[in-house]
């Protein structure tokens, strides 16, 4: 889809003593596409763990909601 | 070594100090949460630019979501109908700070909190400098082109459902998609 020219190169900018005896590593991370760069860091930026916790807890005080057709679909009515 | 040792252990996930699993009421919009939190998430963050307003959006979008579950007819997918939610709730928090003359810088903000506290150093440094390069990147887009990059990546979204989305054509999509990548490129390169 883009030329090989467009191809994207993060470098690596640093490097501690310690890695450099212990795991070497490439110098950099290349991705072929931006769709694949920004999936690259879609992966690294989960949502907080405790973000469920808290969803789940804000729910739970609220009235509960109509039923949906999907909900009724789940339930097998 | 003994210490180099433990320090390389790895974390249990079922040690005191893991999140403790969350108690839903309704399973079905438990289940909804768990497909689809990670999209909605990480929309708001490069959306917004920075992760505590990203948490918060998405906890919002949430609530939203399941005030909302009556209505939600399946004329769309349930990640489009978050999708629509996410995008609506970003555009209006953004007006509200750009009225409101609070638009922070986020480079001083956004990244102290971006990274799990899991990940080892090396990590660490590559995903901050590569996450803070997309958010300059995206920043200097326009609003339409970060929004279709953003959502186009999402490799369960058609382009039919991107273009429902943000109510144009697939094939508009398609044309404005590949100038928004150019433009992507030429911005990221500078940002080296």
């Amino acid at each position: 889809m883009e030329p090989p020219s467009s191809k994207l190169q993060h470098q690596q900018v640093e490097e501690t003593t310690e890695q450099k005896q212990t795991a070497p590593q490439p110098a950099g991370r290349e991705f072929d596409s931006v769709d694949e760069m920004i999936r690259y860091d879609a992966l690294q930026n989960p949502p907080p763990a405790e973000l469920a916790n808290r969803v789940a807890e804000t729910v739970a005080d609220l009235p509960k909601p109509a039923r949906s057709w999907w909900q009724k679909w789940f339930s097998g009515e | 070594m003994e210490s180099v040792a433990a320090i390389a252990e790895p974390v249990d996930p079922e040690s005191a100090s893991a999140p403790k699993r969350p108690k839903w009421g309704s399973p079905e919009f438990g289940a909804v949460y768990e497909e689809h939190a990670r999209g909605i998430y990480y929309l708001a963050l490069r959306f917004l630019g920075d992760p505590t307003a990203a948490e918060d959006a998405t906890h919002d979008v949430f609530l939203k979501a399941y005030r909302k579950l009556g209505d939600f007819r399946g004329d769309s997918a349930v990640r489009t109908w978050l999708y629509r939610i996410t995008i609506n709730h970003c555009q209006n928090l953004l007006q509200t700070w750009h009225r409101r003359h609070l638009f922070s810088n986020a480079d001083d903000v956004v990244w102290e909190t971006a990274v799990a506290a899991t990940d080892s150093p090396l990590r660490i440094l590559e995903t901050k400098e590569l996450g803070e390069r997309i958010q300059k990147t995206l920043d200097a887009l326009p609003e339409e082109y970060r929004l279709l990059l953003l959502l186009v990546a999402d490799e369960k979204m058609s382009y039919d459902e991107v273009a429902e989305l943000t109510k144009q054509t697939p094939d508009a999509v398609r044309g404005k998609l590949h100038r928004a990548r150019k433009a992507f490129v030429a911005h990221f390169q500078k940002t080296a």
